[in-house]
């Protein structure tokens, strides 16, 4: 149930949450048509579906404490995101173990693990994506040819200013500015999933 | 530095990010269609393979003979694909009013793609013609100046549908 008793658009909802779930994975330089959390398989659409069927089971609850019913539904399935990822790369640590060992021993060779147990070597790496250093660092790569949205990204990440008018203030605009800004952003990130910073590109996995 | 719990590390990503862009409310309906269209990806599509998994979670509680939690029951409904066979007369009403507002669509397109944007010239070469009298050229004129009329007020209503 919505804030106001009503209940809600569900196709409004999906198509929203659609768009904000391919946003997200922009951030975690997961893009492209058929972008998946590596090593799990798990797309966009397969998060938004997740999400739905728990609101719709009442297994997520909407409180009006905690924003609008897009908000709590859209953070539970970022949370989700940054969770798998997470999770994933607690995994790799242990699977990159287990291949360090077992790739010196020929007696062990059928204990490797299986080719689609490494790593995709196309794929992000899930334990640099959800780094803050890393994060930071891929967010300036994105918007570094375009001055309005490198100035939003050096205030809230060198200034530390999170608020739409604190942001307004220190770049000498309107906050309405800010949004529009944001907006752009949001379209970057969507755009440029593949996307990888510096220090991944060298990265071999 | 000091060292953060995941929780915390996921928090602190999550306070960037909604600062750099917004809470999740602030994507709109026209920005979402917009994204999905970018991203190549078919609305109609998405919702139905959405439609078609919490139909999958329905039949649970079907299976158990229990009632469907409210929110199911209005996600089904909403996401309900117009292919799926009508269960009421509101239902027949609003699959019909689709089908034609999509046939009225394509055939708009499909007038538009005939009607040339470059302004209209026809084909003279006839008046060279040895055999033609002078009242055959006269029809023929009168059929071409009726067919420029016709075309561009094709053209006019075209341009008031967009």
């Amino acid at each position: 149930m919505s804030e106001h008793g009503q209940l809600p658009d569900f196709k409004d909802l999906s198509k929203r949450l659609m768009s904000y779930g391919l946003v997200v994975f922009g951030h975690f330089s997961l893009g492209g048509e058929d972008a998946v959390v590596p090593g799990t398989g798990l797309s966009v659409e397969d998060f938004v579906v997740k999400v739905l069927q728990e609101y719709a089971t009442g297994r997520i609850k909407h409180q009006k404490s905690r924003g609008s019913l897009m908000t709590v539904l859209g953070t539970a399935m970022r949370n989700d995101i940054v969770d798998a990822l997470r999770k994933k790369s607690h995994e790799l640590e242990e699977t990159r173990a287990t291949i360090s060992v077992n790739e010196d021993s020929e007696e062990k060779d059928h204990e490797k693990p299986a080719l689609d147990e490494y790593p995709q070597s196309m794929a992000p790496d899930p334990s640099s994506v959800v780094d803050e250093e890393e994060y930071r660092a891929r967010i300036r790569t994105v918007v570094d040819d375009e001055p309005p949205l490198k100035d939003l990204v050096e205030a809230v990440l060198d200034l530390e200013l999170y608020k739409p008018e604190d942001i307004a203030d220190a770049l000498g605009t309107s906050a309405a500015d800010i949004q529009n800004r944001k907006k752009k952003l949001r379209r970057r990130l969507r755009q440029s999933g593949l996307v990888q910073s510096p220090k991944e590109e060298g990265r071999t996995l | 530095m000091k060292r953060r719990t995941p929780e915390e590390a996921r928090n602190r990503i999550n306070r960037l990010s909604e600062a750099l862009i917004g809470a999740p409310d602030e994507i709109g309906g026209e920005e979402a269609e917009q994204a999905l269209g970018e991203a190549g990806l078919d609305i109609e599509a998405l919702q139905e393979r959405v439609y078609q998994r919490l139909y999958a979670e329905a039949q649970q509680y079907w299976m158990a003979q229990k009632d469907l939690p409210p929110l199911l029951k209005k996600a089904l409904d909403d996401l309900r694909p117009l292919s799926a066979p009508p269960r009421t007369e509101a239902e027949l009403a609003r699959q019909a009013k689709t089908s034609v507002e999509r046939i009225v669509e394509k055939a708009k397109l499909l007038a538009s793609a005939l009607v040339p944007e470059a302004p209209l010239t026809f084909a003279e070469s006839y008046r060279n013609k040895q055999d033609l009298t002078e009242t055959d050229r006269k029809s023929i004129d009168a059929v071409q100046e009726q067919l420029k009329i016709k075309i561009e007020r094709l053209k006019g209503k075209d341009d008031k549908g967009q």
